[in-house]
């Protein structure tokens, strides 16, 4: 029997009505691939799980997922210094749309239901975050950063961005 | 578009098999095709798409330094795989633009001053990321 609070943490992220996933084929599941794994990885640097990232509304697939099209000024420089282009020569402009309206066409909304809510992890449980905090990767992850803190949300929440993601990773790992 | 679904890690592997074992002159032809020279001249750190050409011309011709050779294996597998799963122009975009994975550095900007097997890798690695979702 799934005790009460673990149903009810995992209804809280992923409720009856699901969440979307947005990708032109949003079932494909890929393999782990523990002998290639993803350098930034949030929270499986040894690539061991399938990771499949949902959000519980659609704007917030869209910003995700169109935020690897946002302009980039030095780059824009950058292309501007090559010479010897032709008339005649393949051309994109920084400003083209088509290729935003040829990448959303190809789009699909996909809804994830999770069926079977045994192994959720209340991830900043302060119980589990006790726990966590003892084992030894975990440690020398939070050590790392200050030898003298434990882990807490907020480590936890650094993960976010490159310098706490060590921390997150070994969570990853202590948890399975 | 017709809704297709894709097979991305099958797209990935024959880009990554393909950039291996095409000759330079290929690859170059090809980058000319998609991207065009500016964006391919960019992101292999060429001063001028001239040279991108020649190599697309000559089978006796190809990059001479191996940080070049490498850079052209590494966005000719980009470029491969990401008109594989959607277009040439969606390639383009996405080597121009910020990358919240490259910590929002522009890719064509990372691998044009890649020295090193690292930060070629930064960029695949951000690639399929882009494509898996």
């Amino acid at each position: 029997m799934v005790p009460e609070e673990v149903v009810a943490a995992a209804r809280a992220v992923y409720p009856d009505a699901g969440t979307l996933r947005l990708h032109p084929a949003p079932e494909q599941l890929p393999r782990p691939e523990p002998d290639r794994p993803g350098l930034n990885r949030f929270d499986d640097p040894e690539g061991r799980v399938a990771v499949r990232y949902t959000a519980t509304r659609l704007v917030a697939c869209l910003l995700e997922t169109m935020s690897s099209f946002r302009p980039h000024p030095a780059a824009e420089a950058a292309l501007d210094e090559v010479s010897g282009v032709e008339e005649g020569d393949v051309e994109w402009q920084a400003d083209d749309v088509d290729a935003l309206a040829e990448w959303l066409e190809a789009q699909r909304v996909g809804r994830v239901r999770v069926l079977d809510p045994g192994f959720f992890l209340e991830v900043e449980s302060p119980t589990l975050l006790t726990q966590l905090d003892k084992h030894p990767r975990v440690r020398d992850a939070v050590s790392s950063l200050d030898a003298a803190a434990h882990l807490d949300v907020a480590l936890l929440r650094l993960g976010g961005i490159r310098l706490g993601r060590p921390i997150s990773q070994a969570v990853g790992v202590a948890v399975r | 578009m017709p809704q297709v679904a894709i097979d991305f890690t099958r797209v990935w592997e024959e880009a990554h098999k393909a950039s291996v074992t095409e000759p330079a002159r290929e690859k170059a032809a090809y980058l000319l095709r998609t991207v065009g020279p500016r964006i391919g001249a960019a992101a292999l750190d060429l001063s001028d798409a001239r040279q991108l050409k020649r190599w697309a011309a000559s089978d006796d011709l190809e990059p001479r330094e191996h940080d070049v050779a490498a850079r052209l294996d590494a966005l000719y597998w980009i470029v491969r795989a990401i008109v594989g799963c959607y277009s040439a122009g969606v390639a383009a975009r996405f080597l121009r633009s910020a990358n919240p994975q490259l910590d929002d550095q522009a890719p064509l900007l990372v691998l044009r001053s890649a020295a090193e097997a690292d930060a070629l890798r930064r960029v695949l690695v951000a690639t399929r990321a882009f494509l898996e979702g």
